[in-house]
């Protein structure tokens, strides 16, 4: 505000504080508008006066295009930065655009049109099925078509039913569904309102996260806005429909994102996957028939209702209809939320989008759809990324992570890491689960340490497919991918630890020498300059020497030499 | 109910729609191995080891445990993808289970080892660094060794789904779960043993059974537990003539299995060092340990003197209900045409033959007194009284299981919060001051009399709208069981009133508070017979007492029964006892009348006996010995078949006596105690405990430990208020008398009411109480400090 009131422009420019603005390798933004342009800061300056100049920039040439302080490249309007035109915002449309707190700016951007449409136009079975020609399908991993759940769950005839918005998002390093929470509940929250009129459900819970307060504020005072304003609540603008909406936060376990364990955990039980039957569409919270989507399931609806299934499914392929929001992190340069046509090929994701790799690394292998995801490699760059296609190459949609890995991943380390989420987060219900992944890490661990023996492998592969097919809930049943696909594809990796006991990445410390091979050393005496251990020491054209004893193995010289010399 | 067919193993089965695969398998007779899996809980889905699969899609594995049964499947249970997978199962939860079979009390029983024989696994492929789990060896009766277990999660359920506890659950989570109490606390719980019972492996286990012998080594006998009248069916477990253990045969009736804290771990009560094993006679003030045949003798003389001196009214009879059926025939035979007797009381059972004597007044031969079929079968079961799942424990099994199903009511009418009331749909709790107040105003309400409003609602403390749902769910036209609960002590007029109205509603009647075999003492053996000019409240026994205090009864023969330990007032009777001419002790037990009784003659407990008996549901059971009595013991039928013989020989017999009437303008209740109420600001309830107040409960050390000294329940701000914290020892007084005991905190019990529990068999309880009424105004201090 200071800054516009030394620019003068405090009565014409009003200034929103909104939730990130996508990109998230970019530094705090400024976006201007309704022109979309937008400035970022440049490190190391002093932040209003930052703004004073970025505003006064943006604002007062609006038709020159925007200019980054960085002072390098001018950035264009965000529909034309390379990181944004190839993605197709739907579902986060709102996201940055409107002040999450203010329910006139969602109603300014058409919000609730399609609840009303709903409630003065619609019966029940009429939204059903505009949801299932849509074609869309569950965005918390299961791909599960949410129209024929909607339609499963209003075919019973026990009352009352409910609604659930599953925001437990538990997945590392996915933050989609919390983006989606803070930025634009409201949409949420009529998509529930939808499904309640729907399925015939009069109460409606949310299940965030406890990690995500800012998300349990922004929901409860949209649900609270959204009150005052009778679009939840009683007789829902004069229809006859009552709706409300509960905040449920979460038992802050990865388990919990499993819908039974989900309701489990609103009953205040223990969060333990349950067995079906029965279904949650027949006997869920409280065993009443009860009808559960991903927050981004959710999001989806207002706009398909007002935009009609044929606009939806102009987006994405016949059997996975719409976008995806993905969250991509790793080695990809554009690190960030993202969000994509279903169908787009793995490739354009990372390198279109993602901007291809970091530095100069090679691309080598990317793990889809969550800790449970499995790995894939330059083969598969170029499937589209649908369901099915995932599924087929022995990975998932999951929830939408994307972690881009290049030379500098070793695969069995990866396996190691997703299989000790997996353990940490096994509830420990079923045997396969509990303790067979156990087992797996333990051998993945043995591997590491360089004490692997041939036979470990036929082991991780028997054993990681007996989990997979004994497991009660899709948490046991997906913890082997990791396993899997990188056996599948990276074996070579796997057998170089055993055979050779060397890792090629040189990520397994107790698999490197620390010795300088002789070949490649071009005696530059970086290394020496680096370790903070000061174990290295080195005369000018000289072979520096590491001195093991002193040496942590941290790995500083192994970074900075050039040549690659040490091993 | 719909049926399905389908095949297993391509033998055709039908089964019931609903069913799961693992059920028709059963049916089929085809092995599918299970640990997580117990016919009487929900199924779970844990342990993953009952895999089948379609024929079509040989490799698509199948839970069977929980997995629908559907029409036309074609399931096969052994394939060599499933015995691959059992195996692995079984590989990986070797893992975490300890070798030490040679010192499990399982080893020989356990599914586990079974399995791990069955399935050949003798290499174990994988090695893990197992944690050290907790052993808890604090809890009473049960030890827990979570390294054994392999978190099936049936101990879990057990507790929770049947018995309504959740005294367990799982802690943590992936491998580091176990299975344990909020805080890690010993157990505080029903010592019900319903979780060793279920735990396939010996991750739980009985403290009483525990490194005594082998489980090869015992022979199980079928039996009845005699501790109350569910009469559940038991399996001593047997071992040179001694009792091991005791557990609960699988079966699918009955208590399908189930056992309470008494039946499992209270038969030490049967063991010699608890019992009377010697004849005894005192003349003259002088204690003689005799021959049976002298104490025989002794007995008949006496008897017979009496009997021929004052008339056969002269001499009262209370039996506590466990002889067996034959038994009771022969003694009211010979009681009535030897001597003229004819009723035959009881003061342990008194409550339960006071509504059953009330019902067969009123209704006659068309008295609907239900059995077990008809309370699984109804739509609402009423509980009228306090304390249902206290007298008869196996009752929460049923109960729990009963409201599981939907669209069911259960209603519990109480004085106290007891466990019935905690699970209640409909949980009625009145102010016990005005109970039988309350009772009778149901009653009127219920014949359409009570529209005057000349009653205050409010001082029942129960609200208008409670009131109103029950009356329309006993017009609702739904079919109702009806449970009785008599109070622990006298007073039950107006519960007999409400019952025999009730009856018009209901579609079955089950008295509770009933002894092993009170159904059939009183509906075979018609140990009484409620004739016309008696009071409706004289069940045989009522007024025995009193008719000692006026002078008209000179013997008292005690079969089993001792009214020393189960009346108000102990050493009013001790000095009535003292004017009695005889008393003829026969009991297992050297209880308190004992010590004044003429001549004591040991029996048998009723596993030492052949015969049958009638449970409270009106089932019969026929019981074989399954035990010598200790030497020195006669079953109750050898001692009337040799006292019969005396009798024949005895030239003193009295023969065909006519009855006399009694005076009851002689019976008049003892005036009201005057106190000031103001002393006494609360109102003490006296109420049954879950580990027994029985004879035989009693007499087990178990049990004994489990109950300690009396327990005073009361509202934890009433607590605070007077500075009483858990387990701190109190006093509490009563009109009546005072008492010590230990308080517990309850957020359940109302400010201003007092629960004691433990009262039958504790002297100084006992004075506290008044068999008048069913709540006594008490007031309470800190042991040591002042009032
Ligand atoms: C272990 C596990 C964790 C899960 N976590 C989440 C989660 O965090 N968020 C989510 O939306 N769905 C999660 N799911 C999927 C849900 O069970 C459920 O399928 C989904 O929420 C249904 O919504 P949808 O049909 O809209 O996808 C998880 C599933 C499993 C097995
Ligand atoms: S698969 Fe894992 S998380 Fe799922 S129920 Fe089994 S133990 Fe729990
Ligand atoms: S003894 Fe009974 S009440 Fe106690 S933990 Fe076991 S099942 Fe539960
Ligand atoms: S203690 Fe026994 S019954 Fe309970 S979970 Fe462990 S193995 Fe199962
Ligand atoms: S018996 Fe089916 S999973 Fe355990």
């Amino acid at each position: 505000m200071k800054a516009l009131y030394q620019l003068s422009l405090a009565d014409k420019v009003e200034l929103v504080e909104t939730d990130c603005l996508i990109s998230c390798q970019e530094g705090p933004s400024i976006m201007l508008l309704p022109s979309g342009r937008v400035a970022q800061v440049n490190p190391g300056h002093n932040f209003t006066a930052w703004l004073i100049a970025n505003i006064a920039a943006l604002y007062h040439s609006p038709h020159r295009p925007s200019i980054s302080l960085r002072g390098d490249a001018e950035i264009p309007p965000i529909e034309q930065m390379g990181f944004f035109s190839k993605q197709e915002l739907v579902v986060m449309r709102n996201r940055g655009h409107i002040d999450a707190e203010n329910i006139e700016e969602y109603i300014a951007h058409d919000g609730y049109m399609a609840l009303y449409k709903v409630l003065t136009a619609l019966e029940p079975e009429d939204v059903i099925k505009e949801i299932k020609s849509s074609g869309l399908r569950g965005r918390g991993g299961a791909g599960f078509p949410t129209g024929l759940k909607w339609e499963e769950t209003r075919g019973y005839k026990t009352n009352p039913k409910y609604v659930i918005c599953n925001g437990d998002e538990g997945d590392p390093g996915a933050f989609m569904d919390r983006s989606l929470m803070e930025s634009d509940p409201h949409a949420i929250i009529e998509g529930m309102a939808i499904c309640g009129y729907a399925i015939g459900a009069p109460q409606g819970y949310i299940y965030v996260r406890a990690e995500y307060p800012l998300a349990v504020k922004m929901l409860q005072t949209a649900i609270d806005n959204a009150v005052k304003k009778n679009l939840l609540g009683r007789n829902i603008m004069k229809s006859g429909f009552n709706f409300n909406i509960g905040i449920y936060p979460g038992a802050g376990a990865f388990v919990c994102g499993e819908s039974t364990a989900l309701m489990f955990s609103i009953e205040g039980k223990r969060g333990m996957p349950r067995i079906k039957p029965p279904r949650s569409a027949e006997a869920g919270l409280w065993e009443k028939p009860t009808c559960l989507n991903n927050v981004e399931t959710f999001a989806n609806i207002p706009q398909i209702i007002r935009r009609g299934a044929d606009w939806f499914k102009s987006f994405g392929t016949p059997e996975s209809t719409g976008t995806k929001v993905f969250s991509m992190s790793g080695a990809v340069r554009n690190v960030g939320l993202v969000e994509v046509p279903m169908g787009i090929t793995v490739r354009s994701l990372i390198f279109d989008i993602g901007g291809g790799i970091k530095g100069n690394a090679k691309f080598k292998a990317v793990q889809l759809g969550g800790p449970s995801g499995g790995c894939l490699t330059e083969e598969h760059l170029d499937i589209p990324i649908t369901f099915d296609s995932l599924q087929n190459v022995g990975s998932m949609m999951g929830s939408g992570g994307v972690v881009v890995m290049d030379d500098t991943n070793c695969m069995v380390d990866v396996a190691r890491f997703f299989t000790q989420f997996s353990v940490d987060e096994s509830c420990g219900k079923c045997v396969p689960c509990r303790t067979g992944l156990s087992v797996i890490l333990s051998i993945l661990e043995k591997i590491i340490m360089g004490n692997g023996v041939p036979e470990d492998l036929h082991e991780l592969e028997t054993l990681a497919l007996h989990i997979q097919k004994t497991s009660h809930c899709g948490l046991g049943q997906a913890a082997p991918n990791p396993v899997l696909s990188t056996l599948r594809y990276f074996r070579h990796e796997y057998e170089a630890h055993i055979y050779d006991k060397r890792c090629p990445a040189l990520v397994c410390t107790d698999l490197i020498h620390f010795e300088i091979n002789a070949d490649n050393c071009k005696k530059c005496g970086l290394c020496a300059k680096v370790c903070p251990a000061g174990a290295i020491s080195w005369q000018k054209k000289e072979m520096p020497v590491i001195d093991k004893i002193i040496c942590t193995k941290c790995k500083s010289c192994i970074r900075a030499c050039k040549f690659e010399a040490i091993y | 109910m719909a049926m399905i067919k389908l095949k297993i193993n391509n033998r055709e089965v039908e089964v019931k729609k609903g069913s799961t695969i693992l059920t028709a398998a059963k049916k089929a007779g085809a092995f599918i191995p299970t640990l997580c899996h117990d016919e009487r809980l929900t199924p779970y889905g844990a342990c993953r080891l009952c895999m089948v699969a379609e024929r079509k899609k040989p490799a698509k594995l199948i839970p069977a445990c929980f997995t629908p049964a559907r029409e036309g499947m074609d399931i096969i249970t052994e394939n060599p993808e499933i015995i691959k997978s059992v195996k692995k199962q079984l590989q990986l939860i070797l893992i975490n289970h300890p070798l030490d079979c040679p010192v499990c009390d399982k080893a020989g029983e356990c599914v586990l080892q079974d399995l791990v024989i069955r399935y050949g696994i003798t290499a174990a492929p994988y090695k893990l660094e197992v944690r050290h789990k907790r052993v808890d060896r604090e809890s009473s009766l049960i030890e827990r060794d979570m390294n054994r277990c392999i978190l099936c999660g049936r101990c879990v359920r057990i507790c929770a789904e049947l018995q309504g506890r959740h005294e367990i659950d799982f802690i943590n989570r992936g491998i580091k779960t176990i299975i344990g109490t909020d805080g890690e606390r010993p157990l505080d719980c029903d010592f019900c043993g319903q979780c060793i019972s279920t735990c396939p492996v010996g991750a739980l286990t009985d403290n009483t059974f525990k490194n005594t012998t082998r489980v090869w080594k015992l022979a199980k006998q079928e039996a009845v537990c005699s501790q109350c009248g569910m009469a559940c069916s038991v399996d001593l477990n047997i071992q040179n003539g001694k009792i091991r253990r005791v557990t609960a045969p699988v079966s699918d009736h009955g208590n399908i299995g189930n056992l309470c804290a008494r039946g499992r771990f209270g038969w030490r009560a049967y063991e010699k060092s608890a019992r009377a094993t010697q004849p005894q006679i005192n003349t003259d003030g002088q204690r003689k340990d005799v021959s049976w045949p002298d104490a025989l003798s002794y007995c008949a003389e006496k008897l017979a003197y009496v009997s021929k001196k004052y008339g056969p009214e002269s001499i009262a009879v209370l039996s506590s209900d466990c002889l067996t059926t034959e038994e009771a025939l022969s003694y009211r035979a010979f009681l009535r045409s030897e001597l003229g007797i004819e009723k035959i009381g009881s003061q342990t059972a008194a409550g339960y033959r006071q509504v059953l004597s009330g019902l067969l007044e009123t209704h006659g031969a068309s008295c609907k007194i239900g059995s077990l079929a008809d309370l699984k079968a109804s739509d609402i079961v009423i509980v009228a009284g306090g304390g249902a799942a206290e007298f008869h424990p196996v009752l929460k099994t049923l109960l729990n299981s009963f409201i599981r199903k939907e669209e069911r009511e259960l209603i519990v009418i109480s004085p106290w919060p007891d466990f019935c009331w905690e699970k209640a749909t409909l949980p009625i709790y009145v102010n016990p001051e005005y109970y039988d107040k309350f009772l009778l105003e149901f009653c009127q309400s219920l014949e359409g009399k009570s529209a005057d409003g000349s009653c205050d609602i409010s001082q029942f403390g129960v609200p208008a709208a409670t009131f109103a749902k029950l009356v329309s769910l006993i017009h609702s036209g739904r079919e109702i069981t009806l449970l009785v609960v008599p109070q622990l002590f006298g007073g039950s007029a107006a519960l007999v009133r409400l019952t025999s109205i009730l009856h018009h509603f209901v579609k079955t009647v089950i008295p509770l508070g009933a002894s092993v075999n009170s159904r059939g003492a009183v509906t075979r053996a018609e140990f009484f017979t409620a004739r016309k000019a008696e009071a409706s409240n004289d069940s045989g026994n009522e007024n025995v007492l009193q008719k000692i205090k006026n002078g008209n009864i000179k013997a008292l023969y005690l079969l089993g029964d001792d009214p020393l330990e189960y009346s108000a007032n102990p050493q009013e009777i001790e000095i009535l006892f003292s004017k009695l001419e005889l008393i003829i002790h026969q009991s297992p037990y050297l209880t308190r009348s004992a010590k004044f009784a003429h001549a004591v003659l040991p029996s048998a407990v009723l596993p030492e006996k052949t015969g049958s008996i009638i449970d409270m549901w009106g089932e019969e059971h026929i019981i074989k010995a399954a035990l010598l009595p200790p030497p020195g013991v006669k079953t109750d039928a050898d001692i009337l078949f040799q006292l019969q013989n005396l009798w024949k020989n005895n030239s003193a017999v009295v023969k065909n006596v006519p009855a006399n009437e009694i005076i009851s303008s002689a019976l008049l209740p003892p005036a009201r105690l005057q106190y000031d109420r103001k002393q006494f600001p609360f109102m003490m309830t006296a109420v049954p405990s879950i580990y027994g107040d029985g004879i035989i409960s009693r007499q087990s050390p178990e049990m004994q430990k489990l109950k300690g000294s009396l327990k005073i329940v009361m509202n934890a701000d009433d607590c605070e208020k007077a500075g009483i914290a858990d387990d701190a020892s109190v006093h509490i007084c009563t009109p009546y008398g005072e008492a010590k005991g230990i308080a517990k905190l309850s957020v359940q019990v109302r400010p201003g009411n007092i629960l004691v529990e433990n009262i039958p068999g504790n002297a100084e309880g006992l004075r506290l109480i008044s068999e008048q009424v069913s709540a006594v105004p008490a007031n309470i201090r800190l042991a040591g400090g002042e009032s």
